[in-house]
């Protein structure tokens, strides 16, 4: 489990310094493998005889359908469809952003260490893990400026939250896990169709043309 | 059975609004969808009002004294935005503005978007609450985005990049909510059960449950467009079609205040009232405070009312966070009134910037010339909106003003006022420019009654009776104010 733990953080930092979508997705594809072996793994470790089999592989399937199949999927086909092979343009270095990212590891172990996102009763050391990946997720945002890579983001982010609430909780109810796979892959959906549209009228999906709206 | 019809119905009648190849046939069927949802809702909210029990479903559906307001709300609301939709939408299709194919999608949508609205203050499961939200995001971008002009489209993505960012925060905050469940009570069953957890409440976690609510705060307070994560806001109500703001902006924002008030009566069942309190009464006054610049600089007149309203929400807030009676009520009160008068403000200014072919102040000169009967219905519901009596917000604030004087004397209520009173001056003197100012001299437009103008004065009845003739002794107002107090 440490190992695909490894694999889950390195591809979601090795995304802060790559500037090509389809690699970007191969990263997300690769964390959200790990994540899908990860809800059945962290459950089966610490619940022991408890262990519902039932409960962790209906939410790992579902990761894998949605996060490991669907959703990059739905990406790269839209990407292909933009023909946007150029780099996606940064607001920093690579290696600045990379640098960023290994701070932010370090602030998700103060963090975790210090008890603010979790309390000594179920606290696992998968929450440090979860906890980088939705601040790498917030700043991948950030760092890159284009639309497909927004959308990364946040399955980054969601990918580290699914992880904290596994190792937290060994898994949310079914029919809220249910739930926010449906909206994950219907929002993403919905952003895919506002990218083609943005695309269309600005001729660029750089989040930097859209700063008309102010004040 | 009746709340399961609520949501059933405008899932089944958005497939009967694909099938007609006429549009008007298209906006007869989802109107009438919504009339009957509103019936329904209407019905629920009479039998919990008059009954005084929880009308439950299957242990997901449930409707209480507390969802009841925001129930009538969308109900009103909804009622009014469909209706009204019909001439904006006929109106868009004359000026090329809206093709004749996007008519189908944008009332499914509409229907949707209703359908999640309702979702989202019926289930009494704090993760299907989360669920419906976030549902909401996604169908209302789509119609934020309506257009596909290059502003709408930048103001329906910032819309959907923001609050699915600011919703997942929720998200972490309900984990940890059910943490301290499996905690303190390893019962498994019916997890994050609203009515479950209040019960066990001073068994939860009290650490957990705190920080759960600053995620819950963050996260539900993006979508009520609470300061500073109100950005979203004036781009998503300034750039959508009329009805579409009117929902977004009287219904919408308080769908996350509904679900911040059940966080908020959890942790106090877990630990007292106090953080949460606090929390409410901070956000509160940071809305109303930093909200007053903008609307003071406004150029664009919907992103001046979408900036009203995220003062209006700091309003709300501080009333459910002052915790007495008259805060309470008041805030209860200025919840449904500003729904009801801000989108018939969305409305109607809709109806007027069409006109005038612009969004800014200085180019709406002489409505009252140029649109006489509209401009009387937005010159009623803008003098309600800036909190004018006789209609119901200025009972509403001042309440709550009553409230925040006796609660924490004379400094913090005096500061409250100034700031309603500052807002009320802008409100007038963006009147005057509008109102009286001449004609410009290429309008000869007069306009006639239509029915329109009848079903968008219905809204400024109601608030005048709000203002006149509620009082905190009528019964039903004030069953719902203990009911939420004693939750506190």
């Amino acid at each position: 489990m440490d190992f695909l733990s490894f694999i889950f953080l390195i591809s979601a930092l090795w995304m802060l310094q790559t500037r090509n979508v389809t690699k970007s997705v191969y990263l997300l594809i690769l964390q959200s493998l790990s994540l899908s072996i990860l809800m059945i793994g962290i459950p089966m470790i610490s619940l022991g005889y408890d262990f519902n089999l039932f409960h962790s592989a209906i939410a790992a399937i579902l990761t894998f359908c949605v996060k490991v199949v669907f959703l990059p999927f739905i990406i790269l086909r839209v990407n292909k469809k933009l023909r946007s092979n150029d780099l996606v343009p940064m607001n920093m270095s690579q290696g600045l952003s990379l640098l960023i990212g290994i701070f932010l590891i370090g602030f998700s172990q103060v963090l975790n260490s210090s008890g603010f996102f979790s309390t000594s009763h179920l606290s696992s050391g998968y929450s440090f893990f979860a906890i980088s990946s939705i601040l790498i997720g917030c700043f991948y945002m950030l760092s890159h400026r284009a639309l497909l890579c927004q959308i990364i983001g946040i399955i980054v982010m969601e990918n580290g939250i699914f992880l904290y609430s596994v190792s937290l909780t060994n898994g949310m109810p079914l029919i809220f896990e249910f739930g926010t796979f449906f909206d994950l892959l219907v929002g993403v959906l919905v952003m895919g169709i506002m990218t083609n549209y943005i695309h269309g009228l600005f001729e660029s999906t750089d989040t930097e043309n859209l700063t008309e709206l102010k004040g | 059975m009746i709340l399961l019809f609520i949501v059933l119905i405008p899932i089944i009648f958005s497939f009967f609004c694909v099938l007609p190849k006429q549009t008007k046939i298209t906006q007869w069927i989802a109107s009438c969808a919504i009339v009957l949802m509103s019936l329904l809702a209407f019905i629920s909210c009479f039998y919990v009002l008059t009954s005084g029990k929880i009308l439950f479903l299957s242990n997901i559906f449930a409707i209480d004294l507390l969802s009841v307001p925001f129930v009538l709300v969308i109900a009103i609301v909804s009622l009014i935005c469909s209706i009204s939709s019909i001439g904006y939408v006929n109106r868009d299709i004359e000026i090329n503005e809206m093709k004749k194919s996007y008519v189908k999608p944008f009332y499914v949508l509409l229907l949707l978007f209703v359908c999640t609205m309702y979702l989202s203050v019926l289930c009494q499961n704090l993760g299907l609450i989360w669920v419906s939200i976030e549902a909401t995001t996604v169908i209302s971008a789509l119609l934020v985005g309506f257009y596909r002009k290059r502003a709408s489209l930048e103001a329906a993505w910032k819309y959907i990049i923001l609050c699915t960012v600011g919703i997942a925060f929720a998200l972490v905050g309900l984990i940890l909510i059910y943490q301290a469940e499996q905690i303190s009570l390893f019962n498994g069953v019916e997890t994050l059960n609203w009515f479950k957890l209040i019960s066990y409440g001073k068994n939860l976690d009290p650490n957990l449950m705190k920080i759960s609510f600053i995620f819950i705060m963050v996260g539900y307070g993006t979508k009520a467009g609470i300061f500073p994560m109100h950005t979203w806001l004036p781009d998503a109500h300034g750039q959508s079609p009329a009805p579409i703001s009117a929902l977004l902006s009287g219904v919408l924002l308080n769908c996350a205040v509904y679900a911040i008030l059940r966080h908020h009566l959890l942790l106090s069942s877990a630990v007292g009232s106090g953080f949460s309190s606090n929390l409410l009464l901070g956000f509160g006054a940071l809305s109303m405070i930093f909200s007053v610049p903008f609307i003071l600089t406004q150029r664009d007149i919907k992103r001046l009312f979408a900036y009203s309203s995220v003062e209006h929400m700091g309003i709300i807030l501080i009333g459910f966070g002052l915790g007495n009676f008259f805060g309470v009520l008041g805030a209860i009160l200025h919840m449904f009134n500003h729904s009801i008068g801000k989108s018939t403000l969305f409305l109607s200014t809709g109806s007027i910037v069409k006109r005038y072919g612009s969004n800014n102040i200085a180019r709406l000169k002489g409505i009252g010339q140029t649109k006489p009967i509209t401009s009387i219905i937005f010159l009623c519901v803008l003098l309600a909106i800036a909190g004018s009596p006789p209609f119901g917000l200025f009972l509403s604030e001042m309440y709550i003003a009553y409230a925040i004087f006796q609660k924490f004397g004379f400094f913090p209520g005096i500061v409250y006022l100034t700031l309603i009173a500052t807002v009320f001056a802008a409100f007038m003197y963006y009147l005057g420019k509008m109102y009286f100012s001449n004609q410009r001299p290429d309008f000869k437009f007069k306009e006639r009654i239509g029915l329109q103008h009848i079903f968008l004065s219905i809204p400024i009845i109601i608030l005048i009776i709000t203002g006149c003739f509620l009082t905190p002794s009528i019964n039903i107002i004030s069953k719902i104010v203990e009911y939420f107090m004693r939750g506190i």
